[in-house]
């Protein structure tokens, strides 16, 4: 990288601004209209004399020539008219050497410094070093092509602190180099599509400077964290500190305080697998297996208090009523979850 | 008198407005922008002024926010 004088720099990005391409497709297109037209011109003084000598032959071919020089004119104009609204509005915005030069030379200021990049053809200014709750990512390269097209922008770390989680983010709204603009969006792409190089670069910047909790790629306080005190919930996946995991009685794994679950009977802490279970009856009760009967006659699962408590044997109250009144049994509808529905 | 605007914050393109002889820094950022001017970095002609300083005709004038917050 090298510094270059502020009206070089100037020059450099003028050349790439997109506007002056387009301005020069106009430029040539006027170009053409005009050679056609002096073409025109002769073919109609040719014309004229062949009438005039009546040589017809030669009066048939000129006409033929003219009606198609004629239409090119009518072509090429129709070409302009359409695109003429849209680049004399970008040449609204179209900044001039002075005030790219203005602009450089308050970006210096601003930064204290401002390089150019000829490998990559990219203005480039150092940051401040960022921190954030003691956690320090250093400083960063803010690169603006000089082509100034926004989505080739990038911001580089220099001296990389990465997250434990995340080697491709350098910042918590900088990854794989790409900062993302959020509510900048709008401000950073105006002032690069006007070449408005200092708001570009400031807008930049101010983004580096703000944290935003809600939508950062890596939470800072998650930056630093010793990878070997977290482990990875045995069901959802989250890294959680292993002074706050919770194991499972059953099944004996890890999990994290929203994947372990209290059975509503023996207050064991059980995990999503093994708390499987609920009463058919009283169907809000979560049980975990130690706390599961299971009828002997329709084989469905119930709480204590929904078993019958007049035998010994494993069955709920509604087969046990059955069974007291001598019916045959069977399985009921409501003990299998569903629902009888009326016979006739 | 009259100077040129850029807001910062969303709009992005300059217009002309015209001021009363005098009008400070301050006074024009309150009828300009609903906020704190301590969260916005006011520059005329690309230079950092503090609130006190007096516009003139032909100022440029950005008023940018210092904080943006990114996604």
């Amino acid at each position: 990288m090298v510094k270059l004088p502020a009206y070089r720099l100037a020059n450099k990005i003028l050349e790439n601004f997109k506007p002056q391409n387009e301005t020069r497709m106009l430029r040539i297109n006027h170009e053409r209209i005009s050679e056609l037209t002096q073409e025109l011109q002769q073919l109609t003084k040719l014309f004229t004399r062949a009438i005039s000598k009546q040589w017809l032959a030669s009066a048939v071919e000129l006409k033929k020539r003219i009606s198609y020089v004629t239409d090119s004119i009518e072509g090429r104009a129709k070409d302009i008219g359409p695109d003429t609204k849209e680049i004399i509005a970008g040449l609204r915005n179209y900044p001039t050497q002075l005030n790219l030069i203005e602009d450089l030379k308050a970006v210096k200021e601003e930064f204290g410094n401002l390089l150019y990049d000829q490998e990559e053809s990219c203005m480039v200014v150092f940051s401040k070093d960022i921190t954030f709750d003691d956690v320090n990512l250093g400083s960063f390269e803010l690169r603006i092509p000089i082509n100034l097209i926004g989505s080739s922008t990038t911001v580089v770390a220099r001296t990389p602190n990465y997250p434990v989680v995340d080697e491709e983010t350098t910042h918590p709204h900088i990854q794989n180099n790409e900062m993302c603009l959020g509510n900048g969006r709008n401000q950073f792409y105006d002032a690069i599509q006007q070449g408005r190089v200092l708001d570009a670069f400031t807008t930049l910047n101010s983004i580096l400077i703000t944290y935003n909790l809600n939508s950062a790629y890596v939470e800072i306080e998650n930056w630093n964290i010793n990878s070997e005190d977290y482990t990875e919930c045995n069901d959802c996946g989250d890294s959680t500190h292993v002074e706050e995991t919770n194991t499972c009685e059953d099944c004996e794994s890890c999990y994290c305080n929203h994947c372990i679950h209290g059975c509503d009977v023996c207050d064991g802490m059980k995990c999503e697998y093994c708390m499987n279970n609920k009463c058919s009856i009283c169907k809000d009760k979560r049980l975990c297996k130690d706390c599961t009967h299971e009828c002997q006659i329709c084989d469905a699962i119930f709480c204590e208090e929904c078993m019958s408590n007049s035998t010994e044997e494993q069955t709920c109250a509604n087969c046990q009523k059955d069974l007291d009144e001598g019916l045959e049994t069977e399985v009921r509808p409501e003990c299998v979850g569903q629902i009888m529905l009326p016979t006739g | 008198m009259k100077v040129t605007y850029l807001n910062n914050d969303g709009g992005g393109f300059a217009s002309e407005i015209g001021l009363d002889e005098g009008t400070t820094v301050s006074e024009f950022f309150n009828c300009q922008i609903e906020g704190s001017a301590d969260n916005y970095l006011i520059r005329v002609n690309r230079q950092a002024v503090d609130s006190r300083h007096v516009l003139v005709d032909g100022d440029r004038v950005t008023i940018t926010p210092t904080k943006i917050e990114g996604a």
